[in-house]
């Protein structure tokens, strides 16, 4: 039986430890394990940039040459985490807590945001958010739209928006609700959110994005994003270089994230969410 | 048409991989359009309202990835999915080496590491630089057009951190036995190199190499390193970091003519330098170095003897045993009437500068596309014009391609041209050896070669062609192996390049005063 120890892990995954689960996705650094209680697991290889279900594992090749697969079966109990002929040992894991408290003393200037847009436009990706003559940007301003009016009709044409794994709104939603839990704006958006995902997000987006969303309606944001909101709201750091570590994240799940950030924070300065105020220009 | 999903369970792919596919498979001969996305309820109402979707893939969950296809039939449709297969068994077998969305990434992944090569477009090249300084790594720019304001930005924060800014423009470096960029591989020894000259770096690392010596560091600057807006930054870390290096004996500084306020700076870090240093201004002025006793040469070969002499304490003399006058005498009773001109056309932008200094100061005019004299400058620089020396590298030759040393089309098409001129007798060739550089550069040229022989002779012409190998003996053509396919194809091969220019320099005067 293969070995592998668990280095670290965060609070919300540890929360999870205490029930079965199935493998569901394989990748290059990680795999995800939903559990029986439908919540998600991710375990990475060894790494410094995890999410907030993460368990860092000491492996350092790739999780497509371990022999494992998905749906296969697996076994968390008594520090353990078994499946096929691997064993991932967390006993003596570090655990990280994700969860952020909203920062006080704040000073929320526009002057950051401008410069932090400025970083986005330098660094565009292919996010179909920005992209005009896609079909899911039309759909997207609609859902912001219906926000304005109706929060519950606007995440129903908002979530599970985007082609990605995690879909490209929800990453979109992920910056608005952690910029306002950072700042601790608008606490019943995010109540509302995380309850509709609990009601409905399995079946509007995937699992994996619902799970991540949740989280951070919760509270509990992963270290580069908590950094660039920590500095934004000081303006101290580096925003550029905090900014292009987002969009370092995913393929365009990073830069969406950003993205949204930029949209709370013009919700928050003009008091409601307001026509328009989230696009670039 | 027909439109068809394929719903593959429990499979995930980042968003931009599936809008490539998706614009791949678009692009297939019979399909009409394709969307490719997570099975989310409006991930499907968007394939709906483009008439994409299928009662399949209206089952599939938010899970699941639906690979939507509408094309002229049902075979057609197949065909477009075995391509999606296909797209995706390459992806997962190039996770072997792994790719990084950018240099954070890459650093995060890769703590250890501590050098960024980069080599994208300047206007990008200057972030991604100040990004890899952010990370502690040190930086080899091969890139250049990028501003000379973000030039001194980048240098001076690589010095704020104790790191190396090796560029932009930076064409090779060899730090502690590798070979970074457009570079030989040459024996370790005591012999340190900091320039801005890439194929002059080169020159004299291969020249030491031959002769029994080797080099600890060659450390690339850049060509603006030594301009009053850098003030040589890097040359000037690089030689106190030679200086501070044991392995380090004896230093030689190689650049293009730099501007006074960096000449000045340069001059007192040289001063004070605890280990001798052999400073190579090509074109430069060398009085100032006399006045204030800092030994300097004139040529490649001058510099390889002079850090020889020093590192060993005896004088050494570059060996030749070629019969130079022999060999222009019997070139000279071959040409036609009518020929009468040297063409060089160089891969190395400083042999290039060499070679023209060289032609200049003993011979003559020389035309060029980077004449020191602007008088001498070609009108055109893809027409020759008397005695002509072409830096092939020039970006004006080689439009979006690669470096003429890694593909050397444009000097392939500019060889034929200048052999089909009546009145070229000489042309010169140089060829660059190293990791990166193509990995036979004198097959490539040799078959042109011996083609344009053949038809000058059939033409009553004769084309002496003249070449120097800038190679060793441990760089992956195999020097030995070039040499032979060259001497096979009728090419005279001298050691130097300025071996090469003073042949040509020989056979011209020859021809002329025949």
């Amino acid at each position: 039986m293969m070995k592998i120890n668990i280095i670290c892990g965060t609070t919300k995954a540890k929360e999870f430890l205490h029930c079965n689960g199935t493998v569901v996705g394989i990748f290059d650094k990680c795999f995800n394990i939903l559990t029986q209680s439908k919540q998600m697991l991710t375990i990475f290889n060894k790494t410094d940039r995890f999410s907030t279900r993460g368990l860092v594992s000491e492996y350092e090749g790739s999780f497509y040459d371990l022999p494992i697969s998905v749906n296969e079966s697996v076994i968390i109990d008594s520090g353990k985490i078994k499946l096929a002929n691997i064993m991932f040992n967390y006993s003596d894991m570090q655990v990280y807590e994700t969860y952020r408290q909203p920062l006080k003393n704040i000073e929320i200037e526009e002057t950051v945001f401008e410069e932090m847009l400025e970083f986005l436009n330098k660094y565009k990706t292919n996010s179909p958010l920005i992209c005009e003559e896609n079909l899911i940007y039309k759909k997207f301003n609609q859902g912001i739209e219906m926000l304005k009016i109706n929060k519950t009709k606007g995440f129903q044409m908002l979530v599970g928006l985007g082609i990605g794994l995690t879909p490209s709104a929800d990453d979109f939603l992920s910056g608005i609700t952690a910029f306002f839990h950072i700042i601790n704006y608008l606490p019943e958006f995010n109540l509302s959110l995380a309850k509709y995902l609990e009601q409905n997000g399995m079946e509007r987006t995937s699992f994996v994005s619902c799970n991540l969303l949740k989280d951070v309606c919760q509270g509990h944001i992963n270290e580069d994003l908590y950094n660039l909101l920590h500095s934004l709201v000081n303006k101290k750091g580096n925003i550029e270089f905090l900014t292009k570590q987002m969009i370092d994240y995913g393929s365009t799940s990073g830069y969406e994230t950003c993205l949204g950030i930029i949209a709370g924070y013009k919700f928050y300065k003009n008091g409601d969410l307001d026509n328009g105020s989230y696009k670039l220009c | 048409m027909v439109v068809i999903n394929y719903v593959e369970k429990n499979v995930y792919y980042d968003s931009v991989f599936l809008m490539k596919l998706a614009s791949k498979l678009t692009n297939i001969e019979g399909i009409d359009n394709a969307s490719i996305g997570m099975g989310t309820p409006l991930n499907k109402d968007t394939m709906a309202d483009l008439e994409l979707l299928t009662s399949e893939g209206s089952e599939a969950t938010a899970n699941d990835l639906i690979i939507a296809i509408r094309g002229e039939n049902n075979e057609i449709c197949d065909f477009a999915k075995a391509e999606f297969e296909k797209s995706i068994k390459e992806k997962r077998q190039s996770q072997g080496t792994t790719a990084y969305r950018s240099i954070g990434g890459a650093k995060a992944a890769l703590p250890d590491s501590n050098l960024a090569i980069i080599s994208v477009a300047g206007e990008y090249a200057a972030v991604e630089g100040k990004r890899a300084l952010q990370n502690d790594m040190n930086v080899f720019m091969f890139s250049d057009n990028v501003p000379i304001e973000d030039e001194v930005e980048l240098k001076k924060l690589a010095q704020e951190k104790g790191l190396y800014m090796m560029g932009p423009g930076c064409g090779l470096s060899f730090i502690n036995g590798v070979a970074i960029g457009l570079c030989s591989m040459v024996n370790r020894g005591d012999i340190g190199l900091v320039g801005a000259s890439g194929s002059g770096i080169q020159e004299v690392m291969v020249l030491v190499h031959r002769n029994g010596f080797g080099v600890s560091h060659a450390i690339g600057t850049g060509g603006r390193d030594m301009s009053d807006e850098v003030g040589g930054i890097t040359m000037i870390q690089g030689i106190r970091a030679l200086e501070a290096d044991e392995s380090t004996k004896v230093i030689a500084l190689i650049s293009k003519p730099p501007s006074q306020s960096a000449l000045m700076k340069v001059i007192s870090v040289v001063k004070e330098c605890k280990k001798p240093v052999v400073i190579q201004f090509i074109n430069g002025d060398n009085q100032v170095l006399k006045e204030n006793g800092i030994m300097y040469s004139e040529s490649f070969d001058q510099t390889a003897e002079m850090v020889m002499e020093l590192s060993s304490g005896k004088k050494v003399k570059l060996q030749d045993d070629m019969d130079y006058e022999k060999i222009a005498d019997e070139e000279v009773k071959k040409f036609s009437g009518e020929q009468k001109y040297f063409r060089g056309i160089l891969c190395g932008g400083s042999l290039t500068d060499e070679a023209q200094l060289m032609w200049t100061k003993q011979k003559g005019d020389i035309y060029s596309n980077v004449a020191f004299d602007k008088k001498l400058m070609l009108d055109d620089p893809f027409c020759s014009k008397e005695h002509t020396l072409i830096d092939i590298g020039d970006e004006i030759f080689t439009k979006g391609r690669a470096h003429v040393a890694i593909d050397p089309t444009a000097r392939v098409n500019r060889f034929i041209k200048e052999a089909r001129d009546k009145e070229t007798a000489v042309i010169y060739l140089d060829f660059l050896l190293g990791y990166a550089l193509h990995p036979d550069p004198a097959s490539v040229m040799s078959k042109a070669i011996i083609e344009e022989k053949a038809r000058a002779k059939s033409e009553g012409r004769h084309l002496c062609v003249v070449a120097t190998i800038c190679g060793s003996d441990m760089d992956p053509q195999g020097f030995e192996e070039q040499k032979q396919i060259l001497l096979d194809a009728g090419v005279i091969v001298a050691e130097t390049n300025s071996r090469v220019v003073n042949l040509a320099m020989k056979i011209i005067n020859k021809l002329e005063e025949r």
